[in-house]
């Protein structure tokens, strides 16, 4: 891809939207990438970070997702592009995380899993699970929630987002997003207990 | 079973609500205005101040230079939690950015930046010690001072006269509360407040008078000194203005990991990212380590994995010494230590 063009669209036209960005992939026209880095690329970035806490790695796990959305659209046809790529991203720092071992998980990973400890009904319980099958029990919990725990829940979790950031960005307090997502934590080990999972009875 | 499963299951997750949480919340249309981002962007890239990607998260508080400059990795500290202060105290005068607090819930280590806002001020506070930092721990203690036990390091390029200030840069200041020795609870935030010592500024000043009345002090008069130009600054009452409002709480709550380790005989003592302590009785052989000519680092050695044996650098910290615990002056990797020398005895990884 042609710096010199990146360049051009970054000052001439920076609001190029989804649809646009989408037809220049099915085209396959490269000027996709230099548009889609303007466009995610600080953002993708910074959820990569998140996940892996290493700048090398966050930056080749943000190149693996601009390889994968060249590779994968088409024949995938995103109608929202930012949340197709951040969830490639989401996919590729997760491999990363785990085909790594030497990798120290990032300190937002150890924090987000310790929380999320909370809601396990019985850490105890050794059981085979399928990760679809948690996911699901997932989207069920996460479908029965009011727009704005469903959103608080979906940016801390899924997005990663810091207390304070989702505070800022739902015009909230620190202590109502605090409590809020603490409760949230609560209500689904109550929702996984009434579900019977990773439970001994479930045995 | 474990939360990080939890986690990964969140990959999962339905297309709606994903794309629903991730679109960007602002108040008005203008963050998007395309004019005015074009003109960012373009202001942006002639300062050449265009944010390199993976940064941005704590770029907006966090001063690399001055972490790096007390713990070596920048990035190391900010993979750690909460490390990463976003914390700002500012006024017109001055601004302070707590960089980093690290803590192991024995010792807890604070790092800021001070940035003067006038050439007045950069001048008069080279000597940044004068900004006293007071902490208590709860509402009914009494406040004492954050870093009493250690002097608070402090690097700021110095000017070489009053009336050259062209050299001063930004104050890089350390400071390390002995959490341990003063029974604070780690998991109870601290309060930290500053003000302006004015013993410390009482000294042979020139420059704007009324400018420096103002800066410290409703209630300050100026004595002429012999030198013409000159005066001597006399304070009265017990507060000055320059920082009122600065205060904050630390969470000084353990964010680094800590080792437990142990030599053939039983001894025990615990290494943390940034220092090495013992609960009970002293880490030195005896009273004289204490002092500046024997410092405790030259006695000292971490074992690696491989079974090499590597010493610390020499810095302002490390050469300082306590009872109970010993700064490193750098941030360690405790991924690759298998354990340490202290005297020439090996203290070896009990519980990781």
């Amino acid at each position: 891809m042609a710096t010199k063009k990146k360049k051009d669209i970054l000052y001439e036209d920076i609001s190029l939207p989804d649809r646009e960005i989408v037809d220049l992939f099915l085209s396959r026209d490269e000027d996709a990438l230099a548009e889609t880095e303007n466009h995610y690329g600080t953002r993708l970035s910074r959820l990569a970070f998140s996940f892996l806490q290493n700048h090398e790695d966050a930056e080749e796990c943000v190149n693996d997702v601009w390889l994968k959305a060249w590779n994968s659209i088409p024949p995938q046809h995103p109608e929202d592009l930012f949340s197709y790529l951040a969830r490639l991203c989401r996919f590729t720092a997760f491999d990363m995380i785990d085909k790594r071992k030497a990798l120290k998980r990032s300190a937002v990973v150890v924090e987000l899993s310790q929380e999320l400890q909370e809601s396990i009904p019985d850490t105890h319980a050794d059981i085979a699970f399928e990760e679809s099958d948690l996911s699901e029990h997932l989207n069920a919990f996460i479908a029965s929630l009011s727009d704005e725990k469903r959103r608080m829940f979906v940016k801390r979790y899924w997005y990663e987002e810091s207390i304070a950031e989702i505070a800022q960005d739902m015009d909230r307090s620190l202590s109502h997003v605090k409590v809020t997502l603490h409760r949230l934590r609560k209500a689904l080990k109550t929702y996984l207990q009434e579900k019977g999972v990773f439970t001994y009875e479930r045995i | 079973m474990n939360g990080y499963d939890m986690l990964k299951a969140m990959n999962g997750l339905d297309e709606v609500f994903v794309k629903e949480a991730g679109q960007v919340s602002r108040p008005s249309g203008k963050w998007f205005d395309k004019r005015a981002l074009k003109s960012a962007a373009i202001i942006l890239l002639c300062l050449g101040l265009l944010i390199p990607s993976g940064v941005y998260a704590y770029q907006k508080f966090f001063n690399r230079e001055t972490v790096s400059y007390y713990l070596g990795d920048a990035d190391a500290v900010a993979g750690h939690t909460h490390a990463v202060q976003e914390i700002v105290l500012e006024n017109e005068d001055l601004r302070m950015s707590i960089d980093t607090i690290l803590s192991d819930g024995h010792s807890a280590l604070l790092i800021k930046t001070v940035t003067y806002k006038t050439d007045l001020l950069r001048m008069e506070l080279t000597t940044v010690p004068a900004l006293i930092q007071y902490a208590r721990g709860s509402e009914k203690e009494d406040p004492f001072l954050f870093g009493e036990e250690l002097p608070q390091y402090t690097h700021a390029e110095s000017t070489s006269s009053y009336e050259d200030t062209t050299g001063a840069h930004d104050a890089k200041v350390l400071s390390l509360l002995n959490l341990h020795k003063r029974k604070i609870s780690p998991d109870e935030p601290l309060s930290v407040s500053y003000y302006y010592d004015t013993e410390m500024a009482h000294l042979e000043r020139s420059g704007d008078l009324a400018e420096m009345v103002r800066l410290f002090k409703q209630k300050t008069t100026a004595v002429p000194a012999a030198d013409e130009g000159r005066y001597l600054l006399e304070f009265t009452g017990d507060s000055g203005n320059l920082l009122q409002g600065f205060e904050f709480k630390a969470d000084v709550s353990p964010n680094v990991e800590v080792l437990c380790l142990k030599s053939a005989e039983g001894k025990i003592l615990y290494l943390s990212d940034f220092e090495i302590f013992v609960n009970e009785g002293s880490l030195l052989k005896d009273e004289t380590e204490r002092s500046y000519e024997k410092p405790l680092y030259k006695n000292f050695r971490f074992i690696t994995k491989s079974g090499q044996r590597i010493g610390l650098k020499s810095t302002t910290v490390s050469s300082v010494t306590l009872d109970d615990c010993f700064y490193f002056g750098e941030l360690v990797d405790l991924e690759n230590i298998a354990g340490v020398e202290l005297y020439g005895t090996d203290y070896l990884v009990d519980v990781r």
